[in-house]
């Protein structure tokens, strides 16, 4: 139990502490994480779909794009293993290449969510008083929007056409869950940072003539920061869930850009006579999003002493 | 915890069209899509679809909201003064720790009438959902305007329902 309370004392007490025998709160959550199981399989998980959108090549050496409407719609076989799409498209080559959208979309959707959140958020509970009004507030409304419907609004305003290329189709994609995501770590960090702002060795390092800044970046960030990387890690999956489904209303991701959320929906339509379509995309984007809920999960268990 | 995970982490359209297809067209036990009219009976199944992920997240809910109240003193009382494990969790601890639950749902009620644009889509329901999805594909704001006021006037007496529900979960909170 010792290491259990170093860990505490250094959350509330030392930052970096230097202390050889001691192990810092993150030392502490990656021994915790290490050995559980669940942390293991979504980490495997996660690197073979990293690898996946980084190198499909390394997967599959049919070209997605390479279709001949005589293969239309045939059930899987030794030469296809997933079979073929209405378009007589290779399914597992698609679904390969498809990984690379959800992935770029998610990470940099919960990157840019994460870095803005955060930073306002540490501003607004820092400082308090008008910053804190102004930012909550204007927080308030984004955090009211449904998000479904606001995420058409942004969409259909800025419609994507096959002839706008990939790059600008996902950056409007991320942009639009960017503006409608970044109000949930705004008050995550803003509580965090609340609780730590009053902590004694803040107060100390006040009396010692630490400047503000100097404050935020050495004492109060690294010690509220814990919440928000276990929740980033959760909201990455469902930031998926959220492109997947955007793509399959047909506003998100548009065609030449292949994403696993408009295969599925161009699948639909043929279920009856060919589930393959469907349920291969389906399988890879569900097992995606697990893992990386499995990882968020299990951060957050090793991050939150309380629950040890 | 890793079934609430996987419902969570199963999006609603995968889950909706591979029941449709799995429920509705191989074995044949739900009907496939709503008729107008919308029996009860073929509500079934896109009703699961849409509570899927409500249903895990409560599960959570729940889960560590009881954790936490099972330290609690009363607990302890309770069970010092002999009462049955299943009337200290299922009558004390449960009461006390519905409250972030029914916050959950009462949130969630308005998302759930006004967000179900997929599950109406994929099991063809006439629904408020889709009805404000193509006002705004059909940039009608008059009926985009008339359903969203609808919706919040429904989200607003949910949550003044949920306000009156915590008096009654726990009666030191007053409305005076």
């Amino acid at each position: 139990m010792s290491s259990h309370i170093s860990a505490e004392l250094e959350a509330e007490g030392r930052p970096g502490g230097t202390d050889p025998r001691t192990r810092s709160l993150s030392r502490d959550a990656w021994e915790d994480l290490r050995h559980r199981p669940l942390f293991l399989v979504s980490a495997v998980l996660i690197g073979i779909f990293l690898l996946m959108a980084a190198f499909p090549s390394l997967f599959t050496s049919t070209d997605p794009r390479a279709c001949d409407l005589a293969l239309s719609r045939q059930a899987p076989s030794r030469e296809a293993w997933f079979g073929y799409s209405s378009l007589g498209c290779d399914v597992y080559a698609n679904t390969i290449y498809g990984a690379r959208a959800s992935i770029v979309v998610g990470l940099a959707t919960t990157i840019l969510v994460s870095v803005l959140g955060s930073a306002l958020g540490t501003l607004a509970g820092f400082y308090g008083g008008k910053a804190d009004t102004v930012l909550s507030r204007t927080a308030d409304i984004f955090f009211g929007i449904p998000f479904f419907l606001g995420a058409l609004l942004v969409l259909t305003t800025f419609p994507s056409t096959p002839d706008t290329p990939a790059w600008q189709t996902i950056g409007k994609v991320v942009a639009t869950l960017v503006i409608l995501g970044w109000p949930q770590f705004l008050r995550l960090m803003r509580s965090s940072v609340l609780q730590v702002r009053g902590a004694d060795y803040v107060e100390a390092a006040r009396a010692l003539g630490a400047s503000n800044g100097r404050l935020m970046r050495r004492h109060v960030v690294p010690n509220s920061l814990s919440a928000v990387i276990a929740v980033a890690t959760i909201s990455l999956g469902s930031f998926i869930v959220a492109e997947a489904t955007l793509s399959f209303l047909g506003i998100g991701l548009q065609p030449p850009v292949i994403s696993w959320g408009e295969q599925i929906s161009s699948a639909v339509p043929y279920v009856r006579i060919a589930p393959h379509m469907l349920f291969f995309p389906a399988l890879f984007l569900s097992v995606c999003v697990l893992s990386f809920m499995m990882l968020g999960d299990a951060v957050k268990d090793a991050l939150d002493p309380k629950l040890r | 915890m890793i079934s609430t995970l996987a419902a969570i982490s199963i999006p609603v359209f995968v889950l909706g069209t591979t029941l449709q297809y799995l429920l509705g067209i191989q074995f044949p036990i739900f009907s496939p899509t709503v008729p107008p009219g919308a029996p009860w009976s073929s509500l079934i199944l896109p009703g699961f679809v849409l509570a899927a992920v409500s249903m895990a997240y409560v599960a959570r809910l729940v889960r560590s909201s009881l954790v936490e109240n099972l330290r609690a003193d009363y607990v302890r009382t309770a069970t010092a003064k002999g009462l049955a494990r299943r009337r200290v969790v299922g009558l004390h601890v449960m009461r006390n720790s519905l409250i972030p639950v029914v916050t959950f749902i009462g949130a969630d009620f308005g998302a759930l009438m006004g967000g179900a644009i997929v599950t109406e889509g994929i099991f063809n329901i006439n629904g408020v959902g889709n009805l404000v999805y193509r006002g705004i594909v059909g940039q009608e704001g008059a009926l985009v305007t008339a359903v969203t006021t609808l919706l919040v006037l429904v989200f607003l007496v949910v949550n003044l329902l949920v306000d009156l529900l915590y008096g009654f979960l726990d009666p030191r909170i007053r409305y005076e």
